[in-house]
């Protein structure tokens, strides 16, 4: 086990150190000189001309003093302005994760004990429109018909005008201080959210759970179980539904860079105050510099940052769920090692 | 997976007709009936896209002054009706609909299906390659791949695209191709692998035919199966991320005709409902395609098992998998699982040969790498700390003027910082300036006028000056070294300017007394793309001879403006008060939950007389009122007021003078009752700076003058608790004023006048919350707490080891061809051959500035000595990290336990700093 550690890790040490090159080196890309013509001392004031190398090695320097740089907008230190947003997305991401087991399990376990019956053909096609369905699509059509036309459902961002961030001290505070408020606020804003991301985590989740549970089905000792006269909901519940959780609780664990990457587009169309949304306006944003030209684009030190987080966690995600993996069930560490 | 169960082919069938693999497939694909849908939807989709854009209405062009023609303003923003070309609405300018729903469909066939195509191949090459070398290739390319997964598809998309030069669809597909290969290759790998071991390779190999030939000839026709699945995965996936990346903006959208730009209005449904129901109709129909193609294929072979082994599921698992990050995570290319059920041939694996490792004594071994790390960490510490900028600040200005109000400025201005002064001719000099004191350039602009207020606002090397003076207010924007003047108001009295850098350009807040007014008002001069178009704001009627206002930005267009107010009706003193304004400069009096905006009583400065009658002082307004705005909207005020008592009408000088520091929430209602402390000395200036950014908020309060020889600086941490005061004695002769306290670089620095009889120059000094200079400070190694340094030094040794062993691997990659070449050659020929190969490498990387990431160059950027004692730790490291790596492969577990040290260290590490943040709120 110790030997796979040490592997899995400094693979994905190996692995971020390959993708901070990466990225510092794609956001130099096509590097114009935001400096207008004229402005003496702004090059050098921005390191412009130092080589890319001096430059990847401060930014590296920085990121291990724990400083993800500043915005180029407002020049805000983008490390809190990230942490700040951090409760809102895992707010959002959570409920819908955890909505979406609820419905998913039953879903696929129902599709898996009747294969390819009417039940299952109608998901399975629910399933291909619902995954082909871009969410911002599901997004506008939710907001037209829930808060534009019909009940008076909040248009977007994540809480009424004047609450704080939310799980910041001040949250804490007003919350205490009037819970339905806060509460109901927080609900309002999060419905149509919500579903937008959980309909296309059930569509794959329900599949993930009937492939799961189709194959344990037909192991040996689901027959055996069956020859020794245990009754069908047994079987299914004791011995296959337990087994076949085993990969959708690394599936789950695969989700943590979602808290991360947050649901950009689910975010994006609600203007919802976590990190997607922050990876949006950098994207967008911040483009004007006060001359008026548009100067490259994007919000540079923010985006390195939000991918540099994002790649953080998925890695890392990776990481515990092979781990997860590997002690959960000892013959691939005992592979691993036996090389 | 299959929707309809494909029905099994009678045997006698296949031998009467004798049908070859793909009738076969076409046969099952048949049966496949949402297939078959789904191909008739496309080929509609493909026809679409090749007469579409024929058909469609043209893209309306506004005219000069951004007009649209009337005739199609007549038809702006109007549901579908049933003429032509408005059957599926217009949008804004009269843009008729249909020109988007016609025309985008090609850039996302075009975009989808190439870059599928380009991506199989990429992918059949690498995967082949490395299926069938194995050994280090394949470790190599895989950990590649690994790395290339570990990015979430649309992110990597983005980031590039942002920075491409030209967003064309040929770029975006071969983009495409190049970002979506890493998949590909894995499932062709695995396959190969397998393959690999079976008969046909043998025989192949034995009867001498080579590598590439067996891969081409035998491998890759058997793969070919996979690799239809794998393309038609990717065409789905790719089509979602082109349409995310188009919906954020990132895609191929600057054309304005393409999918997801046009659906960004949603208040009005044709605007997406059409385009959105194409891409649907689009996406599904590839979807039931694929989903067809993988069952005819599949038939029992190992595509299913290796599509299973690649996501942990079935084949259509993987699809779901890869759809996943872009449907309900938005992003994020999930990492495959090797299934523990799969043979172990199908797994990630490659048989890998041991290396046999001499052993030698750990401590031998572990000591000098350990050592050379620390060593080059300290190294790399010293290059970045911040301790390198002087601590003390001294540079003349110019000729301040004796006789004028002494009026300066003081900005941070990225690495440099721009002053304004007034000299006895009544210019106004602007300096720039770098940290060490050199002067970099200078301007004088004639004020024309003797008492001359000056603010001074910087953003990006841009800055504006503003002042009082001639008949009005004047601004200066400066560009570099150049300077635009402009006259900002006319007429009457403006006083008291602040200037602050919002988004976009600067506001200008200030009191102004127009000719035939009795009062002051506060007003709002808002400077637009590039401060060429100001635009005058009557903010609210102050109605105060000297009420003064400081503003400040939350970086979204808003400004807080802090302000004195007279207008208290009990107390009759002075009103500190906060306001919020919108974007548009109007005042925000009430929230929408009826909370008022407007905050903070706390009279400031009142006298008492004789008969205990309460007078109003009139606060001079540079004296202290600060505010700053945290990252997460909350707002620091600083001010000071005093209990100072009145004899007759003579004021006693020395009284108490209490300084204020209090936190506000994100919506402006204080968080806590101010704290507040008594300065105890007379301020004959004060300034008040609160640091934006970390864990101890800090606020400097000094007092020089020609009464006290010292300046004073209080600092508190968040809850307002005093936590040091310095005193910190002034050079003796002449006489400071004006202190100036800014957060620089997220520290705290005062800067004040010092006016001597010869000269005048600007003093400066930094003041950093950290007890005196330990030895670490002293060797330029202190970057912040105890804890912080020792965790950085520990996990900065860990970080350069591997960048370390990364740059290895990267920068001598060029010299593996020249090796393979040299590998049959004599040892005594070899070695001097790969030698100069290696010199010439190295040459290239010193000699390009913007070569691929050497250690080699960044050592450059270090000063003398860590620079050669950072030469001699890399190339000592380079040497016993190799052997460390080889060490860590053959006994495992002692690297187990160092690797587990250092993850704790930098686990109690980011604990430590996140629990002092904690503690530093509450």
């Amino acid at each position: 086990m110790s030997g796979y550690i040490v592997r899995r890790l400094s693979q994905a040490v190996l692995t971020l150190f390959l993708l901070s090159i990466l990225f510092f080196l794609l956001t130099r890309l096509n590097a114009q000189n935001p400096c207008a013509a004229g402005m003496m001392g702004c090059v050098e004031m921005l390191h412009l001309n130092d080589p890319v190398t001096t430059q990847y090695v401060d930014w590296l320097g920085g990121l291990l003093h724990g400083n993800f740089g500043y915005t180029v907008q407002g020049g805000m230190a983008i490390g809190p302005m990230l942490l700040i947003r951090f409760p809102s997305t895992v707010m959002l991401v959570g409920i819908s994760l955890v909505l979406q087991q609820l419905i998913a399990l039953p879903l696929g376990i129902l599709a898996a004990l009747r294969p390819y019956s009417l039940v299952d053909q109608t998901l399975t096609v629910l399933t291909y429109v619902a995954l082909s369905t871009p969410s911002f699509l599901l997004g506008f059509l939710l907001l037209s018909v829930f808060a534009m036309h019909g009940p008076k459902l909040p248009i977007g961002h994540s809480d009424d005008l004047g609450l704080p961030f939310l799980g910041t001290g001040e949250w804490w505070v007003a919350l205490l201080h009037d819970p339905g408020f806060v509460l109901g606020d927080l609900v309002r804003h999060l419905i149509l959210p919500v579903i937008t991301l959980t309909v296309g985590g059930i569509a794959i989740d329900s599949r993930f759970m009937r492939a799961a549970m189709l194959s344990v089905l037909h192991e040996d000792y689901i027959r055996t179980a069956r020859s020794n006269g245990l009754s069908r909901a047994r079987i299914i519940f004791k011995h296959a539904f337990r087994n076949a959780l085993l990969p959708i609780i690394t599936n789950l664990g695969l989700y943590l860079p979602a808290l991360i990457g947050g649901a950009v587009v689910v975010e994006t169309v609600f203007t919802f105050g976590g990190l997607g949304y922050a990876f949006e306006t950098a994207i967008t944003g911040s483009t004007a510099f006060p001359g008026g030209q548009i100067v490259g684009s994007g919000d540079r030190p923010t985006l390195l940052a939000l991918v540099m987080l994002s790649a953080l966690a998925v890695v890392l995600a990776n990481l515990l769920a092979d781990l997860a993996y590997a002690w959960l069930d000892p013959r691939i560490r005992l592979d691993r090692e036996g090389e | 997976m299959a929707v309809t169960d494909a029905p099994p082919l009678p045997d006698t069938a296949v031998a009467v007709q004798q049908l070859n693999h793909w009738q076969i497939v076409w046969r099952r694909f048949r049966a496949h009936r949402l297939a078959m849908a789904g191909l008739a939807v496309f080929g509609l989709l493909v026809l679409l896209a090749v007469i579409g854009p024929h058909v469609a209405p043209p893209v309306i062009v506004p005219g000069p002054g951004g007009l649209f023609p009337p005739k199609d303003m007549a038809h702006a923003d109007q549901p579908p009706t049933w003429t032509w070309p408005y059957w599926f609405g217009s949008g804004y300018g009269g843009q008729p609909e249909a020109t988007y729903v016609l025309t985008g469909e090609g850039t996302l066939l075009l975009i989808a299906l190439g870059g599928a195509l380009i991506a199989s191949m990429v992918g059949m090459v690498i995967g082949g390659l490395a299926g069938y070398l194995g050994r280090w290739v394949d470790g190599v390319l895989m950990r590649l791949v690994d790395a290339l997964l570990s990015i979430p598809f649309l992110l990597l998309l983005v980031l590039i695209t942002l920075y491409l030069p030209e967003r064309s669809v040929a770029l975006f597909v071969l983009l495409f191709g190049l970002i979506g290969w890493p998949g590909v290759a894995r499932l062709v790998r695995g396959y190969v692998l397998n393959l690999r071991e079976r008969e046909y390779a043998m025989a192949a190999r034995a009867l001498g035919v080579t590598v590439p030939g067996i891969v081409w000839r035998h491998l890759l026709p058997n793969a070919l199966d996979v690799l239809v699945v794998s393309f038609t995965l990717n065409v789905g996936v790719f089509m979602l991320t082109e349409v995310y990346a188009e919906f954020l903006g990132a895609g191929v959208g600057d054309s304005g005709i393409t999918t997801g730009a046009s659906l960004l209005l949603q208040d009005q449904w044709w605007l997406w409902a059409f385009t959105g129901a194409r891409l649907l109709l689009t996406i599904t129909s590839v979807n039931f395609i694929g989903d067809g193609l993988r069952d005819a294929l599949d038939a029992g072979s190992t595509t299913r098992e290796l599509a299973w082994k690649e996501s942990g599921t079935s084949s259509l698992g993987r699809a779901f998998i890869a759809a996943s990050h872009t449907l309900s995570a938005g992003w994020g290319r999930l990492q495959v699982i090797p299934h523990p059920h799969l043979p172990a041939i199908l797994r990630d694996e490659s048989p890998t040969e041991r290396v046999h490792v001499p052993s030698l004594p750990l401590s031998l071994r572990l000591a000098p790498p350990v050592l050379l790390y620390l060593l080059l960490v300290g190294g790399m510490l010293y290059a970045h700390s911040p301790m390198k900028y002087a601590p003390n600040y001294s540079a003349p200005v110019s000729y301040i003027s004796l006789l004028a109000e002494d009026s300066y400025a003081v900005e941070p201005a990225g690495a440099e910082l721009l002053f304004l002064g007034v000299d006895p001719s009544q210019h106004l000099i602007v300096t720039r300036m770098a940290p060490t004191g050199r002067r970099l350039y200078r301007a004088l602009l004639d004020t024309g006028d003797t008492n001359t207020q000056v603010s001074l606002a910087v953003r990006r090397a841009r800055a504006l000056a503003v002042w009082t003076g001639g008949d009005g207010l004047n601004a200066a924007y400066l560009t570099g070294n150049r300077v635009q003047r402009f006259r900002l108001v006319r007429g009457g009295v403006a006083e008291h300017p602040d200037a602050v850098v919002v988004p976009g350009g600067f506001d200008v807040i200030f009191t102004w007394q127009r000719a035939g007014y009795a009062t002051h008002d506060l007003y709002l001069v808002r400077l637009r793309n590039g401060a060429l178009h100001p635009k005058l704001v009557r903010l609210f009627h102050a109605e105060a001879d000297a009420s003064f206002a400081r503003a400040v930005t939350d970086g979204q267009n808003r400004l807080d403006l802090l302000y004195m107010d007279k207008n208290h009706p009990e107390r009759g003193g002075w009103e500190v008060r906060l306001v919020r304004l919108t974007p548009t400069g109007r005042v925000l009096t009430r929230s929408r939950s009826g909370r008022p905006w407007r905050v903070l009583g706390a009279v400031s400065y009142v006298f008492f007389d004789a008969q205990n009658h309460p007078h109003p002082y009139v606060i001079p307004p540079q004296w202290a009122l600060g505010v700053q705005r945290l990252a997460d909207g909350r707002v620091w005020l600083a001010w000071v007021d005093g209990n100072d008592q009145m004899e007759g009408s003579a004021r006693i000088i020395g009284g108490q003078n209490i300084l204020h520091v209090q936190l506000l929430r994100a919506d402006g209602v204080p968080a806590a009752p101010p704290r507040s402390i008594d300065s105890s000395v007379e301020p004959s200036g004060m300034a008040v700076s609160l640091a934006p950014t970390g864990s101890a908020e800090t606020a400097y309060y000094p007092a020089p003058g020609p009464i006290q020889d010292f300046l004073q600086a209080t600092t508190f941490n968040r809850a307002g608790t005093v936590l040091s005061r310095q005193r910190v004695a002034y050079d003796g002769g002449g006489s400071a004023s004006n202190p100036l306290a800014l957060a620089l670089h997220g520290h705290p620095r005062v800067f004040w006048q010092k006016v001597r009889l010869r000269n005048a120059r600007v003093e400066g000094a930094v003041y950093h919350s950290t007890s005196p200079p330990d030895l670490l400070t002293r060797l330029g190694l202190n970057i912040g707490t105890v804890w912080q340094n020792i965790g950085l030094v520990l996990f900065g040794s860990l970080a350069a080891g591997v960048l370390l062993a990364l740059i290895n691997v990267y920068v001598l990659l060029p010299l593996v061809p020249v090796w393979l070449l040299l590998r049959r050659m004599q040892a005594t020929r070899r070695w001097p051959l790969f030698a100069l190969a290696t010199g010439v490498l190295l040459a290239l990387l010193f000699a390009l500035p913007a070569s691929p990431p050497s250690f080699v160059l960044a050592i450059g950027t270090l000063g003398f000595p860590s620079a050669w004692l950072a030469v001699l730790g890399a190339a000592l490291i380079s040497f016993w990290s190799g052997r460390f790596v080889l060490y860590m492969q053959e006994r495992s577990f002692r690297a187990t336990a160092c690797a587990l040290i250092a993850l704790t260290v930098v686990a109690a590490m980011y604990g430590v700093i996140f629990i002092e943040g904690q503690v530093g709120q509450i």
